[in-house]
C-alpha cells in the first residue's frame, strides 16, 4: 500500500492528490475531491407534482396541522407551537409554482416542515412527507445558476431527479 | 532554409483554409423549418425522457434531466428563439440534442433530427435582418443545402448573451451606485 493505492482510488472519484514536500520542514498531502461527492441526509417531500429533498440539516421539525390552526396575525399566517409563533407559507408559493396555493386549506390536515430559515424559523406547507433517505448532491451545472430556493439536485431511485430546496432565504 | 520552411507554412496554412472551407452541421427541425449547429457543439442525440421542472427559472428552460448521473437542463428551442407555434410535431420524432457551450452541457429540444451536412463556407450566407423573428445576434448565418435553407443558430449568444447582458445591466447598475 502506498501513495499510488491512494492516487487512484482519488481519481477514480474524479479527485486529485498533490504533494508538496520540502526536505526538514515536512510533506504537504493535497486532497481534492469534487462537490458532486457531497452526501447528505435529506427528508423527500412531494410538492405538487414534483419531488423535492430538504436537507435535514435545514429542518427543525415536521408536523400535521389542522387548517384552523393557521392564523393571520399583521397579515402575516402562522402558526403557534410551544407557545412559539411560527409563520407558515406555501412552499409551492415560494418556488411560484403554477397551482392554487389556497388549496392546502381545503384540506383536512397539511403536512408541515418548519425549517431554520436565516435566524428564523418558517413552516412550509407541502402536499406529502414521503421519506427520508441519503442523497448526493449535483449541481444544476453552468447554464442553471443560482436559481432562486434551489441549491442543487439529486437522482433518486427510480433514476428521476428530484431538487434540493435551498431553505436558507425561503419565504 | 528559411524559404523552405515557409513554403512549407504556407502549404500548411493552405491546408488549414481547406478544411475551414468546410463546416458540419447537425440539422433538425422546428415546425416546418430546418436549422443547424455545428457539430463540434454536439454530444449526443437522446430521445425525450422525463424532464424535472426547474422552478424560479426562465420559460424556456423545461427542467433537468438525468443522463446517466449528469444533471442536464433541457431548453425549448422553439420558446427561446420566440417562433409562433403551429400545430405540434409528432412526438415520436421528438429528440434531445445535448450540446457543450461555455464548459456546460445542455439539452437542446427539436421536433425532430435530420441529419449532418457538410456545408462550404461561402454557401454560408450572413444572417439577413428579419429572419422569422429571431434575433439576428442568435444566428450564425443561413446555410443552402440542395435547394434546402437552413438558419444555423449560433449556440454560444442564444444561451448565453442574455445572461451576459443581464449581468452587464447589474454591474453598470452596481457601479451607478458608487
Amino acid at each position: 500500500m502506498g501513495m499510488d493505492v491512494v492516487q487512484s482510488v482519488v481519481e477514480s472519484l474524479d479527485g486529485q492528490v498533490k504533494i508538496d514536500s520540502e526536505p526538514d520542514r515536512g510533506t504537504r498531502f493535497t486532497i481534492t475531491l469534487p462537490l458532486t461527492l457531497a452526501i447528505t441526509q435529506a427528508l423527500m417531500v412531494r410538492i405538487d407534482r414534483e419531488t423535492f429533498a430538504i436537507p435535514l440539516g435545514a429542518i427543525n421539525e415536521t408536523l400535521t396541522i389542522d387548517p384552523e390552526e393557521i392564523k393571520t396575525v399583521r397579515g402575516q399566517e402562522v402558526i403557534v407551537r410551544r407557545e412559539e409563533t411560527i409563520p407558515v407559507t406555501e412552499a409551492a408559493r415560494q418556488l411560484n409554482l403554477d397551482i392554487d396555493y389556497e388549496r392546502y386549506r381545503r384540506w383536512e390536515e397539511i403536512p408541515v416542515v418548519i425549517v431554520n430559515s436565516g435566524d428564523r424559523m418558517v413552516g412550509l406547507m407541502i402536499d406529502e412527507f414521503l421519506n427520508q433517505q441519503e442523497i448526493v448532491i449535483k449541481s444544476l451545472g453552468k447554464y442553471l445558476l443560482n436559481v432562486e430556493n434551489i441549491s442543487g439536485a439529486t437522482i433518486v431511485g427510480d433514476g428521476d431527479v428530484a431538487l434540493i430546496l435551498d431553505v436558507r432565504n425561503i419565504a | 532554409m528559411a524559404a523552405e520552411i515557409e513554403t512549407e507554412l504556407d502549404h500548411l496554412h493552405r491546408g488549414e483554409d481547406r478544411n475551414k472551407a468546410r463546416e458540419q452541421f447537425v440539422t433538425f427541425q422546428i415546425d416546418s423549418e430546418e436549422y443547424g449547429v455545428m457539430i463540434f457543439r454536439t454530444r449526443e442525440i437522446i430521445k425525450p425522457r422525463r424532464i424535472t421542472n426547474v422552478p424560479n427559472t426562465d420559460d424556456h428552460v423545461l427542467g433537468v434531466i438525468n443522463l446517466r448521473g449528469q444533471i442536464v437542463p433541457v431548453v425549448d428551442l422553439k420558446k427561446k428563439l420566440d417562433l409562433d407555434l403551429e400545430g405540434r410535431a409528432d412526438d415520436e420524432e421528438e429528440r434531445i440534442i445535448t450540446v457543450e457551450v461555455n464548459e456546460a452541457l445542455i439539452g437542446i429540444k427539436v421536433d425532430s433530427v435530420n441529419e449532418v451536412v457538410w456545408l462550404e463556407e461561402d454557401g454560408i450566407e450572413p444572417p439577413p435582418e428579419v429572419a422569422g423573428g429571431i434575433k439576428q445576434e442568435y444566428l450564425r448565418g443561413v446555410g443552402r443545402k440542395e435547394g434546402r435553407l437552413l438558419v444555423l443558430i449560433d449556440l454560444e449568444s442564444l444561451l448565453f448573451q442574455d445572461e451576459e447582458k443581464e449581468l452587464d445591466e447589474d454591474i453598470n447598475a452596481s457601479e451607478g451606485y458608487k
